[in-house]
């Protein structure tokens, strides 16, 4: 832009109006000068030719004229010489004497103005008669007209002496005299006078002028020599007269006089000119003073436009349709400008703002522009071509990026847009790995990435490169290379190992199988081509437990991972169990790309757990019927010895009747885990107000109390609800939660027991607190679990089983409930039965269709 | 030395069986028993008799809370004196597998009796593996 601009400056400039007039009249004078000179020489010729046709025409019919009156007047003189008095004078000369004299005075010589002498002489030439009055001329005949005349020819002669014609007189074929017609040069210019002629007519011998017309010049006066070169101006036409002895008709006529038409048309044409020259002129300087005193008003509001450096100022129009074009069609461009100027700085800012290094280069492989990235990384200056070394390991190979155009785009300097277009190598992208210079000797390893920029027709107009930082993607491809090793041994290690491995593509829709191990198309009793593409579905069949496909699906949903057990089928029917566990693996952006799934046939040992269960449950049975014998006696006979004193026998009987006692609540409590587990117990469902049931349990409690000698106590206010449950089962679990408590209080501490209700969660929270000895951390984990017993606190006077809490939890659970501790060694532990408050469950909907009263959605816990 | 089994010392946490215990060994054993519910209790008292009327023998139940009985028995072998830290101990215990057996003899018992115990053979059975100790050393 710059270049442009002082190049504007430094030319010099003119005016509109010089400029135009300079343009126009430069042009057009010489078209003008050429278009007269053609003309007036056109005409100069034509007329130059006309007047010579013309001249040409007059001189012949003269000739004509002037040869016929020599023919008549030569026969006039023949007829006259062959007169019988005449020839008769010759026979009688004396007898003439007497008549011809008078004859001759008589004798008038045909013609206009007749003024000849007519003589007749002898054969010697001496003169016999003449009708001339006066003496007669010396005719000075010399031997050349007797020769003639005396031979029998008529003889002309013409000299300034006159014209002499001659014819002899022949008697019996023997000339015996002349009869000579002479003309002194006064009356031959009278006889030679030719009236069709105009001009300027000369009748001349061979060397002077015999009779001129009148106006002559000088040089055309009687009497004098003719010269032609001497009338260079003049149009000279010369011919000769036959018959005449050499007489020459000469025309001539000034060219001058000639040529006047043609000097008028000049000076009309050049009048012309003139005035077509004068009318451009002021024509001109008047449009030009026009058109420039707007374009300076234009460029005056530019300039004012430039000076508030503001694009959103607009010019007022002019009056002047094409200045009015003009000044909108900035207008235009200024609005164009101006969002180009918001859109280019913003593509300026994104562009030095990516964050990796681009150049962009000219067809020369120059670079036009870099980012600053790209500046301060590598040692590329604008300006420059961009150089690099392709080839990493032979670093020898240098190349300059013109070199890769012509290799991978195709392009050639010179190209022209279709031969672009057509080229069949062209690519759009190009991609390779380079070296860039760093300065210091240093370089790093780039992808260099190039995109040719292309025109409206598609013509390459340059290119765009970036470069990628790929030095830590070098040091780590070692590191690939050994994983890739490792990867083929954990690949080698999944093939041989005992457990059915999948791996689903979560992407895609029903999350087919992508991989399956030998072990899994042995265990599933598929090909590996039934299973590929194929979702884990195929797996399930008729004793699936519904409810484990429902926890798996909300666990992929959840992107969860998840370990079931659940019954699955092989392609023959048989079913397994299988161990599932569903690992979810995910994207470095955190996108779900696989479920990886291991499988594991534990059919045998959930056989064997089957068995260990039944038979545990058996024998659980079959020890109650002695155990209720021995504890039906043994209670019997502390009964019977309630009232003996003291013995030890009453004492034996009192620990055996406490033991059995002891005996029964275990087996019940095993039996509780076993139909727990198999998802036998029964649960009585029924509408129980919840401070009625604490009061129960508080009561049922009162010997635990009493034993451990605490307290236990309802604290804080409790809603009026109802709770739907097994109140059974409730109490069983508050009793087991008390009496917990209770064996791990100290004596006199109070055990509360209060209701919470947690808004945010829809919840009703039981509490049951103790401030006795709490529990520790790493007992916590495990304290819901089977036979879970603390060591610090079961001590002999704290018989427990170790499954109470289990059956606590399971059976909260059971009513959709969470059974959760709070604990601090030392201050004791809070225990909480966390129930929802809120449920539309099929249950409440089928079993209870009494609780319409309590609003459309059915809850366990209801207000009253 | 040929000694005379005469008193015993036992240890079990569960009260009725502790009291069960001692008494079958007194009434039919005819032993002097001194019965104890945890380890730490038996060792206080072990650490507070004089040479002379240490028991002869310790029956020490395995399943106790805080200080089981390998642990007990742990203790009385470091204890300072060296005729306490010798008494032979046999282990009262309920899980009787045989590997079990041979872990507890090895941890320097004289013998295992299994739970639950009988009432009529019991004594025999302390004074059989006290013989039986006797032989050995």
């Amino acid at each position: 832009m710059t270049t442009t601009g002082d190049t504007r400056e430094n030319k010099p400039t003119r005016s509109l109006t010089r400029f135009v007039s300079r343009r126009v009249l430069g042009f057009m004078v010489p078209a003008l000068l050429a278009v007269f000179m053609v003309t007036y020489e056109f005409s100069y010729h034509s007329i130059e030719k006309h007047l010579n046709e013309n001249i040409q025409s007059q001189l012949q019919a003269a000739c004509k004229t002037l040869f016929k009156r020599f023919e008549n007047t030569r026969s006039w003189l023949n007829n006259l010489s062959r007169n019988g008095l005449i020839v008769n004078s010759f026979v009688d000369p004396a007898g003439a004497g007497s008549y011809i004299p008078q004859l001759f005075k008589t004798l008038n010589v045909p013609g206009p103005q007749n003024g000849g002498h007519l003589i007749l002489t002898d054969f010697k030439g001496d003169i016999i008669a003449s009708n001339s009055n006066t003496e007669n001329p010396n005719l000075d005949l010399d031997e050349a007209w007797l020769q003639d005349v005396l031979g029998g020819q008529s003889f002309e002669r013409v000299n300034e002496q006159g014209l002499i014609i001659a014819t002899p007189i022949t008697i019996n074929g023997l000339p015996e005299g002349a009869m000579i017609l002479h003309f002194n040069p006064r009356t031959l210019s009278r006889f030679l006078r030719v009236s069709t002629i105009n001009g300027i007519v000369n009748v001349a011998s061979a060397d002077s002028v015999l009779i001129s017309t009148p106006g002559n010049q000088d040089s055309f006066m009687e009497g004098k020599t003719f010269a032609q070169e001497a009338h260079e101006d003049w149009a000279i036409l010369q011919a000769t007269i036959p018959g005449t002895g050499g007489l020459q008709l000469i025309t001539a006529q000034e060219k001058e006089a000639a040529f006047e038409p043609v000097e008028d048309v000049k000076a009309a044409m050049i009048a012309f000119i003139l005035i077509a020259l004068g009318g451009m002129i002021i024509s001109l300087s008047l449009s030009g003073r026009l058109i420039s005193r707007n374009l300076r008003d234009f460029s005056r509001q530019i300039k004012e436009i430039r000076e508030d450096n503001d694009l959103a100022l607009r010019l007022s129009v002019s009056e002047i349709t094409e200045v009015r074009e003009l000044e909108l069609s900035f207008n235009e461009l200024m609005s164009a400008l101006q969002n180009t100027t918001v859109s280019k700085d913003y593509i300026d800012k994104l562009f030095q703002g990516l964050p990796l290094p681009v150049f962009v280069l000219g067809l020369d492989g120059r670079i036009n522009k870099q980012n600053s990235h790209a500046e301060n990384s590598f040692t590329n200056r604008e300006g420059e071509p961009l150089l690099y070394l392709q080839d990493a390991i032979s670093r020898a190979n240098l190349e300059s990026h013109q070199e890769l155009l012509v290799r991978d785009f195709g392009y050639r300097p010179g190209n022209d847009c279709d031969t672009l277009m057509h080229l069949p190598r062209i690519a759009d992208r190009h991609e390779m790995e380079v070296e860039l210079h760093q300065g210091h000797g240093h370089r790093k390893p780039c992808i260099l990435s190039t995109t040719a920029i292309k025109g409206p027709c598609g013509e390459i107009i340059g290119f765009i490169s970036s470069a990628t930082d790929i030095e830590e993607q070098k040091r780590t491809e070692k590191e690939i290379l050994k994983l890739a090793e490792e990867n083929k041994l954990m690949a080698r290690a999944i093939e041989e190992i005992d457990l059915g491995v999948t791996i689903s593509d979560s992407q895609q829709k029903g999350h087919p199988i992508i991989f399956c191990n030998s072990a899994f198309t042995a265990l599933s009793g598929r090909e590996e081509e039934e299973i590929l593409g194929h979702s884990c579905a195929f797996l399930q069949g008729p004793e699936t437990d519904p409810e484990t496909v429902r926890q798996i699906s909300s666990a992929l949903e959840d992107q969860r991972a998840i370990t079931v057990e659940i019954q699955n089928y092989r392609k023959d029917g048989s079913s397994f169990w299988n161990e599932l566990s569903l690992n979810p693996i995910f994207s470095r952006t955190g996108e779900l790309k696989y479920y990886v799934g291991i499988q594991k046939d534990i059919s045998e040992r959930k056989r064997i757990d089957e068995m260990k269960k039944e038979f545990i449950s058996t024998v659980s049975h079959e020890l109650r019927t002695p155990l209720t014998a021995i504890h039906g006696s043994l209670g019997l006979m502390t009964v019977l010895k309630e009232h003996e004193p003291d013995s030890r026998e009453k004492e034996l009987v009192t620990v055996a009747y406490r033991n059995s006692e002891r005996l029964k609540l275990l087996i019940n409590d095993i039996l509780d885990t076993e139909k727990l587990e198999a998802g036998a117990m029964r649960f009585e469902y029924g509408e129980h107000d919840l401070t009625e049931l604490l009061q129960h349990c508080v009561i049922l409690n009162t010997p635990f109390a009493e034993k451990y000698g605490v307290r236990f106590e309802i604290v804080g206010e409790i809603p009026g609800l109802t709770l739907s449950c097994d109140k059974n089962r409730m109490s069983q679990v508050l009793t087991n939660l008390m009496s917990n408590a209770a064996k791990f209080s100290r004596v006199n501490q109070t055990i509360e027991l209060s209701v919470t209700r947690v808004p945010e969660t829809d919840e009703l929270q039981i509490n049951v607190t103790d401030f006795g000895e709490g529990i520790s951390d790493a007992f916590k984990q495990e304290l819901f679990q089977k036979f879970a017993k603390q060591d610090a606190s079961d001590d002999g006077d704290k018989p427990g089983t170790g499954l109470g809490l289990y059956i606590s939890r399971k059976i909260v659970e059971a009513h959709k409930g969470k059974l959760t501790v709070e604990s601090e060694l030392g201050k004791g532990s809070t225990f909480t039965i966390s129930l929802p408050l809120k449920e539309a469950s099929a249950r409440d909907e089928t079993a209870k269709p009494e609780q319409a009263d309590y609003g459309e959605r059915p809850t366990e816990i209801t207000y009253h | 030395m040929a000694k005379d089994l005469q008193k015993l010392l036992t240890i079990d946490d569960d009260d009725d069986l502790r009291m069960i215990g001692a008494l079958i060994l007194e009434t039919q054993g005819g032993f002097a028993v001194d019965s104890f519910g945890s380890g730490q209790a038996a060792l206080d008292h072990l650490d507070g008799l004089d040479e002379g009327s240490l028991p002869d023998l310790i029956l020490l139940d395995v399943m106790m809370p805080h200080m089981d009985g390998p642990d007990t028995l742990q203790k009385i072998r470091t204890l300072p004196s060296e005729t306490k830290r010798d008494i032979p101990v046999i282990f009262l215990t309920a899980k009787c597998q045989p590997d079990e057996i041979v872990r507890l003899v090895e941890l320097g018992a004289i013998g295992v009796i299994p739970k639950p115990f009988d009432a009529m053979t019991l004594s025999q059975e302390v004074r059989d593996l006290w013989q039986n100790h006797l032989q050995k050393s």
